[in-house]
């Protein structure tokens, strides 16, 4: 029970949802899925914002890639053919995230508005090159990485999230790795790397660290490194070596020395493992 | 403020509901106590499972406005004491009620899981049960009984 | 021998129909008009004098019934374990006191007319602190100008307050020094064990009230009533005569609930207002101001001759009780006297230890009572022994374990707290365990593989040997009362205490097998203490063993009274008949039903109540045993430890019902593998818990299990109720030593501190490269 809520209003659109918030800016919430409140409940907030009956909740194959509604909860996106994205590593990284439980009631807008550090969404939409959509009386679509440089959680007082694009990239091999401290924990590290090969050289690469444990980043420099070589034991050992150890940090539950080792091997795991992917699909 | 959903398949409407409430207190407010939980109120412990329109969810995650016009089921959709589903047959058979306490979530998100899938394999179904916490048991024996509805043949659960 | 029809069947839970239908059987699934809330406002400061507390704005706002605080409540000393009288735990803790010692130590507790104004109310509660220095580390209490933690004028029973000792003990039988300086092989090492939560799916919760007529009814979900009732009764200066305690089902306890720890203030809040009034911990009130597990740090050192005869144990523990007593010496008097009495062989043994106190939360009873962190230094010291010695470690275990028909000197020397019970070991499978386990896990097999897996895993295999106890020898008193209804029924009322474990069941079946019907013609009564004869509680793993002999004697009673009225009616000898499936026959084939029996004794022929009580005193604590094997695999890069196979073998004498003894197995071992890899509760600098939540407290989920096997060995315990011993505690000590051998087995690097998390593990093979 949270006594300072008064009113849980259902807007049947977003021009709707919208204008709510305006009306009643600075104690408002959206309520996707709704976990964040009822974990982190809000002195500030009256009044919330149901965002059920909007038809956010859809999954679609689009020319230009994969589209996800704001509302789709991880359960939905995970039974749907979306699991397929990635060749398949979409779906089996869905299947790790929190539990079957709660993935029935996240929801890939609260996620993305959210956007805590260990998320284990971030660094995959981020590498693939996401685009999100926001609503604020127009529609606005934008890179996702452009979204979280600039300072979004302002813009989102104002606007609501739609969807999100996952565009096809032909030829790219990704994979991901996540350290939990069983098999039900939230990432206190993550991995994703994605790289394109073409004529056996990597021609573009996208490597983010997330949950390290401040928000995900992207591994320039080890793109760098990639970049226009060949993928093969030698490259894989350039690259981890590049990988500095100021991009972690330390919490209660991890030292920054074991952050580091972690991303290292992550790091390399990821690499090989595309290695050998790309070695079989030849 | 007014809700109006289904209970267990009945038409149901509470008048008094207030609109920071989630449902798992809402629920036990209106004495159905078979709901359990209200102890993690994060969506961590499963204690408080239900059914919405068919899919395991934690009670004590969901504002209760959200289920206006939907299906809310919890274990009384299963069976009662004198006559029990094959499923709670099969948990007691199996040793898989110690306290009890996390058995009711645990049976729904089996029972969903079978609906869906008459037969999972034990990957599948240790998954179901993996937003379920029990301090007593060691899954395990949830894990046979859910595999032994699993070999029934189709429509048998 | 007669063969059995009801004892060693596996019956359902005769509970089990409430349960999987989620029927309203708990504490809290019921609910009073009028009911007060309770909220309990906690200490933000390690260790502070509360100078003044001001209520005024709390008091003001709508709702709120009383305030209680240590300037309104009376001042008794006490100790919150529920434990016999007179309780072998320091009278350390008041309901309220002028101090505060730990993070999450109660300062005051507010009743409204509902949660969110008691919630308010607590908030506005102001509390002016003078802070006192705090101890955190146990090593700490003890130097000279250790800040005193008890320095109260009424404390009782600790052994020298003054300097934060709760317990000392120096026991030496022969002489361990000059014996482990002769001795061929030495082993030595210190082992230290986390603050671990038990982690009840219902945490404690108390709902009290007034009966008709003005007595104190008390609602808890507690694994002792009786304690319960009978310190409260003291605690409030009430005759015990107006007190009521019920136990509704529990949602686990684990020891957890082997304590008074909410009872009082509920009590306290119906007596002055009339209402009935509530207290429900939250998970994080659970992790902090509930009861935990004792860290320990324990050095062993063992000596063996060259043939690996273990001829010196010395074992010298530092226990950390943290802010209160509660179960400090008894706790660990049972790490040595649970663990050393294995290895009887050696004749030169050294038992030694603190038990301090600091500014940390409390630990109390937990499943296992010190033997868990006893085992892990002592069985990961025996493979160390046969690692230098070369030899295996099972073989080690061989040469050394005791054996059916022998005695430990520790047995008398060490009890609860106090000195012991002299016994000799009357039942024992433990070479059988060995036997049976090493077979079904493929120990020599698994031994012979190669340790390295590709070129960043390592494979390796581990053991351990462990024994429990079954009640406290003289001091454990149960009872229970069996009754006959007219149609053949019975009701058996117990003051055994079914916290999920099944013994209502298992007490039952007990009983339907001396009287000769089926189980499913008991009615269970558990526990309330006006109804039910007394019965210590659930804990000490005594239930089935010590409960089960009392209900024994009972039936045995009944039964007696049953033939004598048939004897009546057949005009035979009563001692001609037999009673099979609920039907007397005579030697001529008659039949009588006990239907008939009933309503003959009710209403047609010397009228008389069929039914018997009897109490059972433990004399023994006859050891179940067991012996644990695990493989784990290692990612020798990040450290982290996957289990995969993992069997146990287990002998608890007869199993009354083995599907809930294997259920007991499966639950500690799956609690004693989160010990191992995970579970462990932190603290900042200041003593504030960091992870009390499932966030970040990792207990096991149905992802993380081996394969596990269980194999029953069957012994029958002369002094058990058919046969039977204890196997509720015994196998959560195994996972930490046994999967901290496996990791050494594979990795060479011994695991000293639990839980093996992979940054741990990582740490110990980078130190070791
Ligand atoms: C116990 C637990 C474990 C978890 N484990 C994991 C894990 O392992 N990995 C992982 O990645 N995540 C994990 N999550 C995090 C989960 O992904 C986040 O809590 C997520 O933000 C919740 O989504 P929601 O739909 O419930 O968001 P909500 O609570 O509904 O919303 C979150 C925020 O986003 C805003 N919002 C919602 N929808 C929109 C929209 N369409 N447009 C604009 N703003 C919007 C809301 O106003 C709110 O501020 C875990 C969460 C919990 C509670
Ligand atoms: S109480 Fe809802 S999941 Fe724990
Ligand atoms: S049976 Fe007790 S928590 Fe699962």
């Amino acid at each position: 029970m949270q006594p300072n809520i008064t009113d849980y209003l259902q807007p049947k659109s977003l021009p709707e949802a919208i204008a709510l918030m305006a009306t009643y800016s600075g104690r408002a919430a959206l309520v996707g899925g709704g976990l964040d409140l009822s974990w982190r409940p809000r002195q500030e907030i009256q009044i919330l914002i149901g965002l059920d009956r909007i038809p956010l909740s859809y999954i679609e194959w689009r020319p230009e890639g994969l589209v996800i509604g704001a509302g789709t909860t991880l359960r939905e996106l995970a039974d749907s053919n979306g699991g397929s994205y990635l060749n398949g590593l979409f779906g089996r990284i869905l299947d790790r995230i929190a539990t079957p439980l709660l993935r029935g009631m996240i929801t890939v807008g609260g996620a993305l508005a959210r956007a805590y550090p260990w998320s284990d969404l971030l660094p995959i939409f981020l590498g693939c090159q996401a685009h999100i959509t926001l609503f604020d009386g127009q529609d606005h679509t934008i890179p996702l990485e452009s979204f979280y440089q600039g300072s979004f959680r302002q813009l989102l007082k104002r606007s609501i999230i739609r969807e999100l694009c996952l565009p096809t990239h032909h030829q790219s091999i990704a994979a991901y790795q996540r350290f939990g401290r069983l098999q039900i924990d939230i990432p206190l590290l993550n991995q994703f790397s994605r790289l394109t090969l073409v004529e056996e050289q990597i021609e573009k690469a996208s490597l983010w660290l997330g949950a390290r444990p401040g928000f995900p980043v992207r591994l320039s420099e080890v793109e760098a490194v990639l970049l226009g070589k060949p993928l093969n034991q030698v490259t894989i050992g350039a690259a981890v070596s590049v990988l500095s150890p100021s991009l972690v940090g330390a919490d209660f539950r991890l030292s920054k020395e074991y952050r580091h080792n972690l991303a290292t091997v992550f790091l390399r795991r990821n690499l090989t493992e595309i290695w050998s992917q790309h070695a079989t699909i030849i | 403020m007014q809700l109006s959903f289904k209970l267990n398949g009945s038409a149901t409407q509470w008048e008094d509901v207030y609109p920071g409430e989630n449902l798992l207190e809402v629920l036990r407010r209106h004495d159905c106590w078979e709901v359990k939980g209200n102890n993690c109120t994060n969506g961590e412990c499963g204690a408080c499972t239900i059914l919405l329109d068919g899919i395991p969810v934690p009670s004590c995650t969901v504002f209760a406005a959200r289920v206006e016009g939907r299906n809310v089921d919890t274990i009384r959709l299963l069976g009662d004491p004198d006559h029990l589903h094959p499923l709670q047959q099969a948990f007691l058979r199996h040793g898989a009620v110690q306290c009890g306490y996390c058995i009711p979530g645990m049976l729904l998100s089996a029972h969903a899981l079978l609906v869906r899938n008459p037969h999972p394999n034990r990957d599948e179904i240790q998954q179901s049960l993996s937003g379920h916490l029990c301090r007593c048991t060691g899954y395990l024996q949830q894990i046979e009984a859910i595999e032994e509805m699993a070999r029934l043949p189709e429509g048998a659960e | 021998m007669v063969s059995r029809t009801v004892v060693g069947q596996s019956v359902d839970k005769l509970d089990g129909p409430a349960l999987v239908t989620g029927q309203a059987v708990y504490t809290d699934d019921f609910s009073l008009p009028g009911m007060l809330f309770g909220k309990i406002l906690w200490s933000s400061r390690a260790h502070a004098r509360i100078r003044a507390i001001d209520t005024f704005a709390a008091e003001r706002l709508p709702g709120i019934r009383l305030i209680l605080h240590h300037g309104n409540v009376p001042r008794v000393a006490y100790t919150t374990a529920g434990q016999g009288f007179p309780e072998p735990s320091p009278y350390d803790s008041f309901i309220f006191d002028r101090k505060v010692r730990f993070v999450g130590d109660r300062v005051a507790a507010v009743f409204a007319d509902n949660l969110i104004a008691a919630q308010e109310a607590v908030d506005l509660i102001r509390v002016e602190y003078e802070d006192l220095p705090a101890i955190f580390q146990p090593e700490e209490a003890t130097q000279p100008n250790a800040p005193i933690i008890h320095d109260e004028e009424e404390i009782r029973g600790a052994f020298d307050p003054g300097h934060n000792l709760v317990s000392h003990l120096d026991l030496k039988i022969g002489d361990v020094e000059q014996s482990l300086a002769q001795a061929t092989y030495q082993a030595e090492g210190t082992w230290i064990t986390q603050f671990a939560q038990h982690v009840p799916m219902e945490t404690h919760i108390v709902i009290t009230y007034l009966d008709e007529w003005s007595r104190l009814v008390v609602r808890s979900s507690t694994q002792v009533p009786f304690h319960a009732r009978r310190i409260i009764s003291r605690l409030l200066d009430l005759p015990i005569q107006k007190v009521r305690v019920i136990k509704p089902r529990v949602g686990g306890g684990f020891g957890g609930k082997q304590e008074i720890l909410l009872e009082d203030l509920c009590a306290l809040a119906t007596l002055r207002t009339r209402r009935p009034a509530r207290i429900e911990l939250s998970r994080k009130e659970e992790f902090v101001s509930a009861r935990l597990m004792h860290p320990m740090k324990i050095q062993v050192r063992l000596g063996a001759d060259s043939g690996g005869q273990l001829q010196a144990m010395e074992m010298r523990v530092l226990a950390n009780t943290g802010a209160y007593g509660t179960h400090g010496s008894t706790v660990f008097f049972n790490t040595g006297s649970k663990t050393l009495p294995l290895y009887n062989k050696a004749s030169h043994v050294r038992f030694v230890g603190d038990v301090v106190y600091t500014n940390l939360p409390v630990p109390g009873a937990y499943r296992g009572y010190g033997a868990t962190e006893g085992y892990f230094a002592l069985e990961c010291a025996m493979d160390q022994l046969a690692a230098k010695m070369g030899m295996d470690p099972l073989l080690l275990r061989r040469k050394n374990h005791i054996r059916e028909g022998e005695t430990s000197p520790i047995f008398i020397k060490l009890g609860e707290g106090r000195e012991g019970v002299d016994q000799t070991v009357q039942s024992c499978g433990l070479d059988r365990c060995i036997e049976l386990g090493m077979k079904a896990f493929k120990w020599d097999e698994k031994r012979k593989n190669p340790r390295r897996i590709g070129s960043d895993r390592a494979r390796g295999v581990g053991m351990s040997i462990l024994m429990q106890g079954s009640s406290i020898p003289r001091v454990d008193m149960a009872a229970a009362n069996l009754r006959m209804a007219e149609d053949g029924s019975f009701h058996l009322f117990l003051g055994a205490t079914d916290i999920g474990t099944g013994s209502d069941t298992i007490l039952a079946q007990i009983a339907a097998e001396t009287i000769g019907l089926p189980t499913q013609r008991f009615t269970v009564h558990s526990s309330d203490t006006d109804f039910s004869p007394f019965d210590k509680g659930a804990y000490a793993s005594s239930t089935t063993y010590l409960s089960g002999q009392a209900v024994y004697k009972a039936a045995l009673a009944v039964r007696k009274q049953i033939l004598g009225v048939a004897g009546l009616w057949f005009h035979v000898e009563p001692s001609t008949l037999e009673i099979c499936q609920g039907v007397v026959f005579n030697r001529q084939g008659a039949r009588l039903t006990l239907e008939e029996i009933g309503y003959r004794s009710y209403y047609l022929a010397d009228q008389q109540q069929i039914e018997a009580s009897a109490s059972a005193l433990s004399q023994a604590s006859p050891p179940p045993f067991s012996a644990h094997f695990a493989e784990v695999e290692i990612d020798l890069e990040t450290g982290i430890v996957r289990p995969l196979d993992y069997v146990v073998a287990v002998d608890c004498g007869v199993a009354i019902n083995p599907e809930l003894a294997r259920g007991q197995v499966l639950g500690s071992l799956i609690n004693g593998i989160g010990f191992a890899l995970s579970e462990e509760l932190l603290f900042s600098s200041r003593g504030v818990a960091l992870n009390p939540n499932f966030l970040d407290y990792k207990i096991l989920t149905s992802l993380d299990l081996p394969r596990i096997e269980i194999i029953p060995v069957e012994t029958n315990e002369p002094t058990g109720p058919y046969g039977a011993k204890s196997i509720g505690e015994i196998c959560i000590n195994g996972p930490l030593p046994t999967l901290a051998n496996a990791i050494f087995d594979a990795t060479g690097i011994q695991m000293k501190e639990a839980p093996f998390t992979a940054e741990r593990v990582w740490r110990a093979l980078k130190r070791n490269e």
